[in-house]
């Protein structure tokens, strides 16, 4: 009943990652809905044409700042590098900082594809405002 | 005492017939903007070939810039007087170092620095003050070794890799430090490295500044061990700078006293350590509580070291000297010969050998005596704190296989703190003390147990016997409750130089607890509330120190202030992280005796956190031992000091050095450094280290015992088998 358990524990942290990865870029997401669905209330006051026209540039301009942001943001690395020191008395070898800068691309590139996602949603709200209206 | 240090004087040359250093009427000052400073007046000092001398002395007294003159890295800004001469020849003069440095021409300098360059390492090398950081951490330590031998010597590539590796094992280290990062050593290892290095020329003449301040304290006995046995082998002659006279006795044949840049004292260590002929040294000696003696009380020097850059007259001792007479105030007393080897610089030193002047023995401040059947102010049940890095996102992410394992900070604390008492907690860094606090006071959320705080519902009056209890662990942190168990508990941190914030003025420190709490606006109060506390921390005349910055206070001071914040609210319960670490020898007795007499004049409870068993045994009441998260002994102060029951107290006890030639650092029965809190031992948490483990400490955790009522120890052996398994010898000292 020993028998290996390397496999488990790789399922394990494989499923903790993808858990963390979907937590940090859960914000976004959700900043992308609120501000394609909340403003669409005022369509009710003011119609459709007014959000058509002002909604793809806020849209983009939250598309810089998403991007900008997952470019400069550790994402908790100097606080797990911290905490390591101080609970665990260790300091990461070369290999645990490939791997955490690995992750810290990886959750840059998903950040940068959220940013894509919002000035794709920003061109298709443009190219409704000049097609259908 | 005196037989045992000619014995140790037998084949070493006399310092006085042919010297290997020399330093000759020694001057030092600075020049700053704000005046001269006088850091070393006059040092005439010999020292013989195979000679060890010791230099003590407060903070400020010139040892470090006594060493540095030697090595010759003194300032540009320094005036120097007298010379210095190496094995004959004059190393270090007034016409070649300091501001007269500036004033030689290019190719004298260039000529002096190739003079240096092969004294320096080859003759004279020196293990720097904090040597933790002494390394360069982006080299490998062979590197940094192998730089001493490529700089000094004209060795090949292979001989060098050799020699390294002779001096890293000669200075107790595995060969596989050799190709570590500095980062990957421990405090121990790092200190052997540095010492390796110092050693790798086979000097005639080691410098070793404060080597052990800083280590724990089974580290500081290996150290000395290893320093000891190297004596006679690698190290020819030594100097060894330290605060701690423990440390200067065991290494040192002959002691140096300093203050305020002059020679107070000079004799054979043992001697001068039993029938010091200086007030000085007595007053330093005596600031030390002993593990050894009976409690009696220490006074501390009072005041601080005169202002260097203040003219000065007479002694400069006299206005701290409890014998200084009129004499001492006008007339600059001189180093004389008292006996053959033994030089003092007093207008008494002569009534002091002839024992005209006796010390008082004052009783223990402390004798108060805590009734056991006292209300308790604290309880913990059962009391746990662990740290995963997996519970947080980051921990998730970047966390391989280690960061799922969890610390063990603190595991299944129990303990009640009596009112009115003064509860130590021992033990290494790395022991959990300090977290432990933490939980106590809230500031970390515990994982399971329970604190219990009991607050006296009437604060008018304490004896009133109405007591509330607060379930500090399961109150929620804006709850009344806590904002009552907050005013009534206190921290004193570590460092006085970072837990007091730099841009305010203590009248701002010390008001902002009254502030927070919301215990009056009236101004008038406050300011009265203030001052009452400046003046029980003894911060007199309070209104002087008020308007004052931290910068403008010493360190003692500054801790008076952490303690006045702490106090100024009348606390029941104080917790009191290592508050005295950071003083200085001459400052910590004063503070211990603060929190003698505040436990005495208003019955506040203290837990005092320390890894100083001295200080320990001084100031507590009872004791608890701590180990890698878990109490393995508690008791009465003097039950756990005089008999200690568990493997570990024991070890710790024979770890503190003292100034006693009997006692012996490789004696001590511990392998190995503490260790991470995440690997333990299924059984005892000490098994990796115990000298007396058997197989059943490794699988299953140790039981109580209980042998004296009140003091008790978890372990699987009584003493009685514990002393067999002693006389057996089944001991193995090595790591």
């Amino acid at each position: 009943m020993t028998g290996d358990t390397s496999g488990e524990n790789n399922d394990e942290i494989r499923r903790a990652v993808a858990h963390a990865r979907w937590k940090y870029i859960k914000p976004p997401l959700l900043a992308l809905f609120l501000l394609v669905f909340l403003p669409l209330s005022s369509v009710v006051f003011y119609g459709f044409i007014p959000y058509l026209t002002y909604m793809p540039d806020v849209i983009f301009i939250a598309a810089i700042v998403v991007i900008f942001f997952g470019a400069w943001f550790d994402f908790g690395a100097s606080a797990y590098l911290k905490d390591l020191k101080d609970f665990y008395h260790r300091t990461p070898s070369d290999a645990d900082m490939v791997y955490i800068q690995k992750q810290q691309l990886i959750l840059t590139g998903l950040y940068i594809l959220i940013g894509l996602l919002y000035i794709s949603v920003s061109v298709l709200l443009y190219i409704i405002l000049i097609h259908v209206f | 005492m005196i037989e045992i240090q000619e014995d140790r004087e037998k084949g070493r040359q006399s310092p006085f017939s042919t010297p290997l250093l020399h330093i000759d009427d020694l001057s030092v000052t600075f020049d700053t903007y704000e005046g001269k400073l006088r850091a070393l007046e006059n040092i005439d000092l010999k020292l013989g070939n195979g000679e060890s001398l010791g230099i003590i002395g407060e903070s400020g007294s010139g040892k470090t810039t006594l060493a540095t003159a030697i090595m010759g890295l003194i300032a540009d800004n320094a005036v120097l007087g007298g010379s210095i001469s190496f094995d004959g020849n004059v190393i270090i003069d007034s016409e070649h170092f300091g501001k007269a440095y500036q004033k030689l021409k290019r190719r004298e300098r260039k000529i002096l620095s190739e003079k240096l360059i092969s004294i320096r390492w080859k003759d004279i090398s020196m293990v720097f003050q904090g040597s933790m950081n002494a390394f360069n951490p982006a080299y490998t330590i062979e590197k940094q070794i192998a730089e001493v031998f490529k700089i000094h010597t004209n060795l090949s590539d292979e001989e060098i890799e050799e020699r390294s590796l002779r001096v890293i094992e000669a200075a107790g280290l595995n060969r596989s430090a050799l190709k570590a990062y500095p980062h990957e050593l421990s405090g121990g290892m790092k200190q052997r490295a540095v010492i390796a290095m110092a050693l790798a020329l086979s000097p005639k003449l080691v410098i070793a500044d404060e080597p052990t301040t800083g280590l724990d304290v089974i580290t500081q006995a290996k150290i000395i061990s290893e320093l000891k046995s190297l004596r006679g082998k690698s190290i020819n002659s030594m100097i060894v700078i330290s605060h701690d006279v423990g440390v200067v006795s065991q290494l040192a044949d002959r002691v140096v006293v300093l203050y305020s840049g002059r020679i107070m004292e000079v004799g054979p260590t043992w001697d001068v350590y039993k029938r010091s002929l200086n007030p000085y040294t007595r007053a330093l000696l005596s600031s030390y509580p002993s593990i050894d003696s009976t409690r009696s009380h220490i006074d501390g020097i009072p005041g601080a070291l005169p202002d260097p850059l203040s003219e000065r007259a007479g002694c400069y001792f006299a206005p701290r000297c409890k014998y200084a007479d009129t004499i001492c105030y006008n007339s600059i007393p001189e180093l004389e010969e008292i006996i053959p080897g033994r030089f003092s610089r007093c207008h008494f030193a002569k009534k002091f050998l002839d024992g005209e002047i006796v010390e008082e023995t004052k009783p223990h401040a402390s004798e108060k005596k805590i009734n056991a059947m006292a209300t308790d102010v604290l309880k913990t049940d059962e009391l746990t704190e662990y740290f995963s890095l997996r519970t947080k996102t980051y921990g998730q992410l970047y966390g391989k296989e280690e960061t799922t394992r969890i610390v063990r900070a603190v595991d299944h604390i129990n303990m009640d703190i009596k009112k009115g008492e003064i509860f130590g907690v021992v033990g290494e860094s790395g022991s959990g003390k300090t977290t432990l606090g933490r939980v106590i006071l809230k500031l970390l959320d515990a994982t399971s147990g329970k604190v219990l705080f009991y607050a006296t519902e009437n604060n008018d009056n304490p004896d009133s016997g109405n007591l509330s209890e607060i379930d500090v662990t399961a109150s929620h942190q804006r709850s009344d409750q806590i904002k009552l168990f907050r005013k009534e508990t206190q921290l004193i941190f570590q460092d006085p130089y970072d837990s007091i914030d730099p841009k305010q003025t203590v009248f701002s420190i010390v008001e902002e607890p009254i502030i927070a709490h919301r215990i009056t606006n009236d101004p008038i109060k406050i300011t009265e509330m203030v001052n009452r506390v400046l003046e029980i921390v003894r911060l007199n005349p309070p209104e002087s120190y008020s308007e004052r910055y931290p910068h403008e206070l010493s360190g003692g001071e500054r801790q008076r202030v952490a303690a006045a914040r702490a106090l100024v609210l009348r606390p029941e319960f104080l917790v009191a992280d290592e508050p005295i670490s950071m003083l200085d020898v001459s400052l910590r007795a004063g503070f211990m005796n603060l929190l003698l007499e505040l436990r005495n004049q208003f019955g506040i409870t203290v837990m005092f956190i320390t890894h100083d068993l001295a200080s320990a045994r001084y100031l507590c009441d009872r004791i608890m031992v701590m180990y890698l998260g878990v109490s393995v002994e508690s008791g009465d102060s003097e039950q756990v000091m005089r008999n200690p029951l568990h493997p570990y107290t024991k070890a710790l006890i024979k770890a503190v050095p003292k100034p006693n030639p009997n006692w012996d650092p490789s004696k001590i029965e511990i392998k190995g450094e503490i260790g991470n809190a995440i690997d333990v031992p299924k059984g005892c948490r000490f098994y990796r280290r115990c000298p007396y483990a058997r197989e059943i400490c490794e699988t299953s955790s140790p039981p109580r015992k209980e042998p004296e009522t009140g003091h008790w120890y978890f372990c699987h052996f009584t003493q009685d088998e514990l002393n067999s398994y002693r006389s057996f010898g089944k001991f193995d000292n090595q790591e």
